[in-house]
C-alpha cells in the first residue's frame, strides 16, 4: 500500500469510531498535560530558587572565617592560632584555583549632610584587586580606580538621610551635596542612651567624604552594606582615632590589624568546591552559596523526577487506553483484515495500518496536551502566581524584594520531548494489538461475523 | 489448451483431536486457461477446503499446487499476497465487502494494495461498476444495497485488478434463484470476455450447468470430471442488455489502457 493509502484508511478506520477514538485521544491529552505541566511547574521552581541564589551574591564567592569554637566542658572559647591579618590574605591568594583574595574590615560610620545624618555599615575591601570580584552594576558613579582609590560605594539602600531632632527625612543628593563622615556615634545625637553626650562625645569634626556611586541590584551582600577600599578606610580611621583617649586607641589600634574575615574570588565555578576544600584543611570556616546551589540543583532534581514520575503515570495510563482501543478494534475488525488478506494485501501493511492508527491516536493526543498545556500554563502564571506562589514558588525570596519568576516554564525541549513521549506512547500500545492483527488467519478470519 | 492450474497428488488432512479428517484426499486434475470450472459437490466434501488450497489461503498437506506453473505450495505468505495482488480475484459468499467503504472505494481495494494511484483505480473502478449494472450506485455503502447489488460490487472487485483466475466460493448462497442467475452469468461472461479462468464451488448442480468444466466432489475425492460441450443452450436467458453492453463498452476501453 502507499502511505497516502494508508493514511486515508487509518483516518477513516478512527473515524468510524468517533466516541472511542476521541476518548482515547482525552486519555493521551491528560497524560501529556500532566507530563508538560508537573515539568513545568519542577522548572519553574527551580528557576526561581537560582534567581534567589543569584541574588545573594556571586557563585564564585566564598567568605573565609575563624572557626568560633568552644570547649564544652568550660563553654569558654578556644584559642586559635589562625589569624585573619595581611600574611593569611597572602597565603590564600597564593592557593592554585584563585584569582584574588581581599580582607574584609567593617566599620559603622556617620554621613553628615547638612541637618542630615545617615548611618553606614562600610565594608572595607581591597579596592585595587575589587574586578576580580563579582560585583553589581552601579545606579551612578564609578568604582574608584587604582591611581585614586578615595570613595565609598553606596548600598542600594543606603543614603536616607533623617534629621535627628524631629526624624523627617532630608532629602539629599548624594551626587551633587556635600557630605561629611564621622566615626563618632554620638555625634548629632540629642540623647545617647541617657548618657552626657558632652563627656563621651570625641572632638572630631566630620570630614568630607566623596560619594563614589550607588548599587543599582539589591542583594543580601550589598543592599545595606556600602564598600570602601581598606587602606582608605584605615587612613580615615587612623585620623579618628588620635582624638580617642589612649586606652581607646590601643585597642582601635589592634583591631586595626585583624579582619572580619577575608573574601576570595575563584577562577571557575567549578573550582569553588575545591578551594573550599584547601581552606577547610588550613583550619578556616567557609561560607559559599556552593553548598546552597548543590543542595538546590539536588532538590530541583528529586523535585522534577517526583514531578515527572506522576506525569509518566498518567501517560502510562493512557498507554493501556489506547492498546485497549487497537485491541477492541481488531476484534471489530478481524473479518476485515481477513478480506483484506485474501485480495493481498501484505502483512506488513496491515501491521503498518494499525501502528499508523495507534500513533495518530498518540499524535493527535500530543498536540491538544501541549496546546492545553500552554493554555494552563498561562494561566497559572497570570493568576495562579499569588495562590501557589507561597507554596511553590519558594516563599518569594529569602528576603525583602519579591522575587519575580513564573510560576510555570515550559521550554521548548519540553514541548519536543511531550510530543516524541505521546508518539511513542502510540506507537509502542500499538505495537502489540498490530501483531495480534498480523497473526489473524485470513480463513478463520472470513469465517467471523 | 493450456493448462493454468495444475494439481498433483493434492492432501489435506485436519487433526481435530485424535481424530484424523482427510478435507481432500490425493486429487490430481488440470484446469485450462479461459475455462468456467465448476467444484461440485454437497456440504462437507472438502470443496470449499479445495478451493483455498488453490487460493493459497489454506497450507496443503501433501501434494503440489502450480498456478501458471508456479508451485504456489512453496511460498511464504509475503510471496503469496503478491501472488494472490497480480493473478488472483475472489467473489465471497458472504459478499465481504467492507461497510464503510463506498461501493467505488470496495472495487477499488484490490488496486490499493497493488499500490496503484488514486486517479487509475477510480477510473478503472468505476468502468467495472459501470459494467455489473451498478454504474448509479458508486457512492452507496454496502447496507444501502441490496444482496444482489453487493455481490455485483464483489464481482467487480474479484475483476477489477484482471487476474488471471476468480475464485468463487458459493457466490450466490445467499442469492434468490433470479438473482442467483444473473449474477453466475454475469461473471461467466465478464471472464469470457478477458479469457479469464473462473473457479466456482457450488453445491447446486443447476449453476454447475454454467461451467465448462465439473469436478464432483464427493468426502475429498473426485467422482468425476465432466467436460460440458454445449454452452449456448444456456446463452438466451442473458443478462440484461444495457449493462452488457455497459461491460463491453468497458472492456474496450481496458485494453486500450493496459
Amino acid at each position: 500500500m502507499k502511505i497516502i493509502d494508508l493514511f486515508s484508511m487509518g483516518i477513516r478506520n478512527l473515524t468510524r469510531r468517533k466516541a472511542r477514538t476521541s476518548l482515547t485521544i482525552i486519555g493521551v491529552v491528560i497524560g501529556t498535560f500532566s507530563i508538560i505541566i508537573m515539568m513545568s511547574l519542577g522548572i519553574g521552581m527551580s528557576e526561581t530558587y537560582t534567581k534567589q541564589i543569584m541574588q545573594m551574591g556571586s557563585l564564585t564567592q566564598i567568605e573565609v572565617m575563624v572557626p568560633y569554637n568552644w570547649d564544652e566542658s568550660t563553654g569558654k572559647p578556644v584559642e586559635t592560632t589562625l589569624k585573619l591579618n595581611d600574611e593569611a590574605v597572602t597565603s590564600i591568594k597564593a592557593l592554585a584555583g584563585v584569582k584574588a583574595a581581599s580582607p574584609v574590615w567593617s566599620r559603622q560610620l556617620k554621613l553628615v549632610s547638612g541637618k542630615g545624618i545617615c548611618w553606614l555599615y562600610v565594608q572595607a575591601l581591597d579596592f585595587s584587586v575589587i574586578a576580580d570580584f563579582d560585583m553589581p552594576d552601579l545606579k551612578f558613579g564609578e568604582w574608584p580606580s587604582r591611581e585614586n582609590l578615595e570613595g565609598v560605594i553606596l548600598g542600594q539602600w543606603d543614603g536616607y538621610f533623617n534629621n535627628t531632632k524631629n526624624y523627617e527625612q532630608v532629602i539629599v543628593d548624594l551626587e551633587n551635596d556635600p557630605i561629611k563622615y564621622t566615626f563618632d556615634p554620638s555625634y548629632g545625637e540629642e540623647n545617647w542612651g541617657g548618657q552626657d553626650l558632652d563627656k563621651i562625645s570625641i572632638d572630631f569634626k566630620p570630614q568630607p567624604i566623596v560619594i563614589a556611586g550607588q548599587f543599582a541590584e539589591s542583594s543580601k551582600e550589598n543592599s545595606y552594606s556600602s564598600y570602601m577600599d581598606i587602606e582608605v578606610l584605615k587612613g580615615m580611621y587612623r585620623e579618628y582615632i588620635k582624638k580617642l583617649p589612649l586606652a581607646d586607641r590601643k585597642i582601635a589600634e589592634t583591631e586595626m590589624q585583624t579582619y572580619s574575615s577575608i573574601k576570595v574570588s575563584v577562577k571557575k565555578l567549578k573550582d569553588v568546591a575545591k578551594v573550599e576544600d584547601k581552606l577547610n584543611d588550613m583550619g578556616y570556616q567557609t561560607y559559599s552559596l556552593n553548598d546552597m546551589v548543590k543542595e538546590m540543583e539536588k532538590t530541583s532534581n528529586t523535585l522534577q523526577l517526583i514531578l515527572g514520575g506522576i506525569g509518566a503515570v498518567s501517560l502510562l495510563v493512557s498507554a493501556i487506553g489506547i492498546a485497549n482501543t487497537m485491541i477492541m478494534s481488531i476484534y471489530e475488525r478481524t473479518k476485515e483484515i481477513g478480506v483484506m488478506k485474501v485480495l493481498g494485501c501484505l502483512v506488513t501493511d496491515i501491521r503498518k495500518l494499525f501502528l499508523f492508527e495507534s500513533t495518530l491516536i498518540g499524535l493527535f493526543g500530543g498536540i491538544f496536551g501541549i496546546i492545553m498545556s500552554y493554555i494552563a500554563s498561562f494561566l497559572v502564571n497570570k493568576y495562579g502566581a499569588d495562590l501557589l506562589g507561597g507554596v511553590i514558588g519558594g516563599g518569594g525570596g529569602y528576603y525583602g524584594e519579591q522575587v519575580t519568576s513564573k510560576v510555570s516554564i515550559i521550554p521548548f525541549w519540553l514541548v519536543l520531548v511531550a510530543l516524541v513521549f505521546s508518539l511513542a506512547v502510540g506507537m509502542l500500545s500499538g505495537y502489540y494489538p498490530a501483531r495480534r492483527a498480523t497473526k489473524i488467519r485470513a480463513l478463520e478470519a472470513l469465517k467471523t461475523e | 489448451m493450456e493448462a493454468i492450474i495444475q494439481v498433483k497428488n493434492l492432501t489435506k488432512i485436519y487433526r481435530m483431536g485424535d481424530e484424523v479428517i482427510r478435507a481432500v484426499d490425493d486429487v490430481s486434475f488440470d484446469i485450462n486457461k479461459g475455462e468456467v470450472c465448476c467444484l461440485l459437490g454437497s456440504s462437507g466434501s472438502g470443496k470449499s477446503t479445495l478451493l483455498n488450497l488453490l487460493a493459497g489461503i489454506e497450507r496443503r498437506t501433501k501434494g503440489e499446487i502450480l498456478i501458471e506453473g508456479k508451485p504456489i505450495h512453496k511460498m511464504n505468505e509475503k510471496q503469496l499476497a503478491k501472488f494472490r495482488q497480480k493473478y488472483l480475484g475472489f467473489v465471497f459468499q458472504s459478499y465481504n465487502l467492507i461497510g464503510s467503504m463506498t461501493a467505488l472505494e470496495n472495487v477499488a481495494l484490490p488496486l490499493v494494495f497493488k499500490r496503484i494511484s488514486k486517479k487509475a483505480r477510480d477510473k478503472r473502478s468505476a468502468s467495472m461498476l459501470k459494467a455489473v449494472g451498478l454504474g448509479n450506485r458508486m457512492k452507496h455503502k454496502p447496507k444501502e444495497m441490496s444482496g444482489g447489488q453487493q455481490q455485483r460490487v464483489g464481482i467487480a472487485r474479484a475483476f477489477v485488478a484482471k487476474p488471471d483466475i476468480v475464485f468463487a466460493d458459493e457466490p450466490t448462497g445467499n442469492l434468490d434463484s433470479k438473482t442467483t442467475k444473473e449474477v453466475i452469468k454475469l461473471i461467466r461472461d465478464i471472464a469470457r470476455e478477458n479469457n479469464q479462468t473462473i473457479i466456482l464451488v457450488t453445491h447446486d448442480s443447476e449453476i454447475a450447468k454454467y461451467a465448462d468444466r465439473i469436478i464432483r466432489i464427493f468426502d475429498g475425492k473426485i467422482q468425476s470430471i465432466e467436460v460440458v460441450k454445449n454452452e449456448e443452450d444456456l446463452n438466451n436467458e442473458s443478462v440484461s442488455e444495457n449493462s452488457k453492453e455497459n461491460f463491453d463498452n468497458v472492456t474496450d476501453r481496458i485494453s486500450i489502457a493496459n
